[in-house]
């Protein structure tokens, strides 16, 4: 039986996939921080639709008013997620001159190192031990 | 009192040593006398030494209180072992020559030490006891580190610091001319603490200690001129073989103490009286691990079998109640058979336990029988007998006194000694016994014959010391302790001052040990000369010299002794030939040693000179100890020596054989046969020979000559049936558990296989942010997937 919840909760989950690939696929930093915005806004719309309709008869107004508060919560999260994250942004863009996440991968080892074959264990009783 | 010397003798050493003090004061001083007036000074000592011992006036004054005993015994080892840390630490700093007089001293101080202690148990103490500390205690085995004296032990004490004494001094010009004397002296210094600590140890822990670590001063002496690789492995040699010995050592004391709890030796002096007093030497162990793990497996067997009944019984009951298939004849049945199956195999534990209580544990006999002859297989080793002996000759390669002190007057006496002190439990053995004399006899008569063919000096030296511990055996082995320790302190002598003399020949001809080469040495060196001679005719057993009393001795005792006869009549006899012809053996090869020496004509072609008198003193204090060490064999038959020692000792049987039907024909017997051994020496060598080639021996007998200058194959036969064969295991083991193994599977493997994933897994680490958020957000939500599925 279709009610308004599972309406709101479609949205949501459309907004949130909306977002998530918005993080994977796009390569400016700024795209990908608002699609974060959409993905913590979809978790919102779920926290304030649960408020509105509880799933479980007869709850308090105290108890429904909880998801609401959440919400303010995550949008204070998230106003202070974009204000650090864009002041990284911005140094990030003073130093390197771009804002494309995949040209920022210093976190990866530069060259690969298990290029050559492990040594043999030198060990001196070898030799001693071949003269006998 | 035991003391029963003439009244006069005390005069003779007042008036010697007055006469050396003299001498000191008034002999010309300066530089290059140092070590004449060093030498005189301590010529005093020896003499105040003996003269307070013959005194019984002196005597009373030296009595010391049990507190000052004490002080004594602790001071006895500790003195070398200061020595030993100075030299080593200090000595390259102090001087070669300083560092020499003060090991002498400290040695010296020791052998004041232990002469204290002798004139106390001369006056007639039995015991001295004094325990320093706790070293280790683990369960029920606690052991302090205590030092013990009783009359074998004050024999073995001036044997080891007099003839320690006089070898340092010796040492002192011996190695003038050796730029690391000082560590030359550290060794020797340790090794003498070490040999104390194996004499005077209360415990077998304690004498295990000093047993190891005279090996390891050995060692380190044998390689002491390590640059020389051939000397550095015969150190090795020296400690490999002894390795095999001590874990025979270790074994025995192992087996003591899980039959007695105690590795002290008054406790098992005790506890084997106990089991002795009771008659139970036959009966079957009553305490310990062994008696423990049998009485366990009869339990055990036992509580098998009732539960196994019980069992059975259940079954039964079931069967009765109808529980197994009610009503079905096919499950009754069923039952019955299993109850009993289950009451058969009850029956046969229940069998097999009351067997194993009946037949009890090993026997104390079976049980002390083996740990002494493990403990054996560790004297075979530190005395250099049949089958471990090969070390000694080898051993040569050391500096010279060391190898009359090492290894010829003390630490492989260590053997002797040991079954001597542990005679109260060899005596209940006759069979171990038994092996003990065969061994030495065989031992004996090896080693005269390869000493036969031998043309190094100092190797005939090596090869007359393993006959002569051979002897030794013979007469610990027969249960003649008095007899095997006395050869013991007559051969300290007369084979230290060969040794001695060797080393004074080698000095004086350019460290040329050939005897071919040599030959009327006695124009150049007469002091030398007749100090050899001296001790040549006290090995060989001329009449009155020591070795006469203690070897003849050794082999009458064997003749008569009556734990030989227990195991078989003719045992005793058959020594006792062996032991003949052995000496015989001894008095051909030492004069063929002496004649090749000293008479004839030289041979070489350096100019040789006598040693200085810092060496020629030493040599004859030896001499006058080799000669005036007869002494203690009178009166005939109920000598002093036997009489001094018999506190300390045990002996087979309940009634020693007593010496009073002395029969004359077996010491006309061996004064016949060492004068024959001398007369064909005299034929052959007399003269002398005229060219280093033309000796008679290798001339007239090629073949048997050469068996024996070949040492009869034994060290090829070692090297082809253990030496070699332990080097293919060792290569196998290098190639495929060492190289293959551990490098290739283990070390080179485990990385490997860390590297074979690194390069699977590195390339995810790329850097690239958009594809981490995309596989943390796949993860997780193949996470919450597996969690609400």
């Amino acid at each position: 039986m279709p009610t308004l919840l599972t309406e709101y909760l479609i949205l949501a989950a459309i907004l949130f996939v909306i977002g998530g690939v918005g993080v994977v696929v796009r390569r400016n930093a700024i795209t990908v921080l608002m699609s974060i915005e959409l993905m913590l806004n979809a978790a919102n719309l779920t926290f304030v639709a649960f408020s509105r309709f509880p799933l479980v008869a007869g709850m308090t107004v105290q108890h429904a008013m909880r998801g609401q508060a959440a919400a303010f919560f995550v949008i204070a999260t998230a106003a202070a997620e974009a204000a650090v994250g864009l002041a990284i942004l911005i140094a990030v863009f003073r130093r390197r001159e771009t804002t494309h996440v995949d040209e920022l991968t210093l976190l990866r080892d530069p060259e690969p190192v298990f290029e050559r074959e492990p040594e043999p264990v030198p060990v001196a009783v070898h030799a001693s031990l071949e003269t006998h | 009192m035991l003391f029963n010397l003439p009244e006069w003798l005390h005069w003779v050493f007042l008036g010697l040593g007055l006469l050396t003090v003299f001498f000191w004061l008034f002999t010309e001083t300066g530089r290059g006398k140092e070590l004449r007036s060093f030498a005189l000074g301590l010529l005093t000592l020896v003499f105040a030494g003996f003269f307070v011992v013959t005194s019984p006036d002196a005597r009373s004054l030296v009595m010391l209180t049990p507190h000052e005993l004490g002080a004594m015994l602790v001071a006895i080892p500790l003195l070398p072992l200061i020595g030993a840390v100075f030299n080593g630490l200090l000595g390259k700093w102090v001087g070669n020559q300083r560092a020499g007089f003060i090991a002498t001293s400290l040695v010296v101080g020791s052998f004041v030490a232990s002469m204290a202690v002798l004139a106390n148990l001369l006056a007639g103490a039995t015991e001295f006891h004094v325990t320093t500390y706790q070293w280790f205690a683990a369960g029920t085995f606690d052991v302090h580190l205590g030092l013990y004296a009783d009359h074998l032990t004050g024999v073995m004490l001036f044997v080891v610091t007099g003839i320690s004494a006089v070898i340092h001094w010796y040492s002192i010009g011996y190695m003038e001319h050796d730029p690391h004397a000082w560590r030359y002296f550290a060794y020797l210094n340790l090794f003498v603490a070490a040999m104390l600590l194996l004499v005077l140890g209360d415990n077998l822990a304690t004498l295990f200690v000093g047993w190891e670590g005279v090996g390891l001063c050995s060692y380190l002496l044998i390689g002491f001129w390590f640059t020389d690789e051939a000397k550095a492995s015969a150190g090795k040699k020296a400690f490999i073989t002894n390795r095999v010995g001590d874990f025979g050592f270790l074994i025995g004391m192992f087996l003591l103490f899980s039959v007695f709890g105690t590795l002290k030796i008054s406790g098992l002096r005790t506890q084997a009286g106990a089991v002795a007093e009771r008659g139970g030497w036959q009966a079957p162990v009553a305490t310990g691990l062994f008696h423990d793990v049998w009485q366990r497996s009869v339990t055990k067997l036992k509580s098998e079998a009732a539960r196994l009944e019980n069992h059975a019984q259940l079954v039964e009951s079931q069967a009765a109640l109808g529980r197994i298939r009610p009503g079905s004849a096919v499950g009754a049945q069923h039952a019955s058979r299993q109850a009993a199956t289950l009451r058969a195999m009850a029956s046969r534990l229940e069998k097999r336990a009351t067997d194993k209580a009946a037949h009890g544990p090993p026997t104390y006999h079976f049980l002390i029988g083996l740990a002494v002859l493990f403990l054996f297989i560790g004297a075979t080793g530190k005395s250099a007998q049949i089958p471990l002996y090969i070390w000694l000759p080898d051993a040569m390669a050391g500096p010279t006194p060391v190898s009359a002190l090492i290894h010829a007057a003390t630490m492989v006496t260590a053997g002797v000694y040991m079954i001597a002190r542990l005679s109260f439990l060899y005596v209940h053995v006759p069979e171990v016994m038994a092996v003990v004399a065969i061994v030495g006899a065989l031992t004996a008569l090896f080693a005269a014959l390869m000493a036969f063919g031998q043309n190094d000096i100092k190797k005939v030296l090596a090869y007359s010391t393993v006959s002569q511990l051979g002897y030794m055996f013979v007469g610990v082995g027969a249960g003649a302790f008095a007899a095997g320790t006395y050869h013991l302190f007559t051969h300290a002598f007369f084979k230290g001052l060969l040794f001695l003399g060797s080393g004074a020949v080698i000095h004086g001809l350019a460290d040329n040990q050939d005897i071919r080469t040599m030959g009327g040495l006695r124009k150049h060196m007469p002091h030398t000369a007749w100090t050899f001679l001296i001790a040549t005719i006290a090995i060989t057993g001329v009449l009155p010299f020591s070795g006469f009393w203690s070897k003849d001795g050794i082999l009458h005792d064997a003749f008569e002794s009556p734990s030989l006869a227990a195991i078989a009549p003719w045992l005793g006899p058959l020594l006792y030939i062996i032991g003949t012809v052995a000496a015989f053996g001894t008095a051909f090869y030492m004069f063929r040693l002496y004649y090749l020496t000293f008479e004839g004509e030289y041979r070489g072609k350096v100019h040789p000179h006598e040693a200085p008198p810092t060496m020629t003193i030493p040599l004859w204090i030896l001499a006058i100890g080799s000669i005036a060490a007869a002494g203690l064999a009178f009166p005939l038959g109920d000598s002093f020596w036997e009489r001094f020692l018999a506190p300390a000792v045990a002996h087979y049987g309940p009634e020693m054989a007593t010496h009073a039907a002395l029969p004359v024909w077996p010491f006309a017997v061996a004064v016949a046969v060492a004068w024959s051994g001398f007369g064909l020496a005299w034929l052959m060598y007399g003269k002398g020979m005229p060219t280093p080639e033309s000796d008679p021996y290798f001339l007239k007998l090629p073949a048997f000559a050469k068996l024996t200058a070949n040492k009869f194959y034994v060290d090829e036969i070692y090297q082809t049936a253990i030496i070699k064969p332990l080097w293919r295991f060792a290569k196998w083991l290098h190639k495929w558990v060492d190289a293959f193994a551990i490098d290739r599977v283990f070390v080179n493997g485990a990385a490997q296989v860390t590297e074979f994933f690194a390069k699977v897994l590195s390339p995810a680490e790329n850097g690239d942010l958009s594809r981490y958020a995309a596989v943390t957000a796949l993860a997780v939500a193949g996470l919450l997937i597996w969690a609400v599925v």
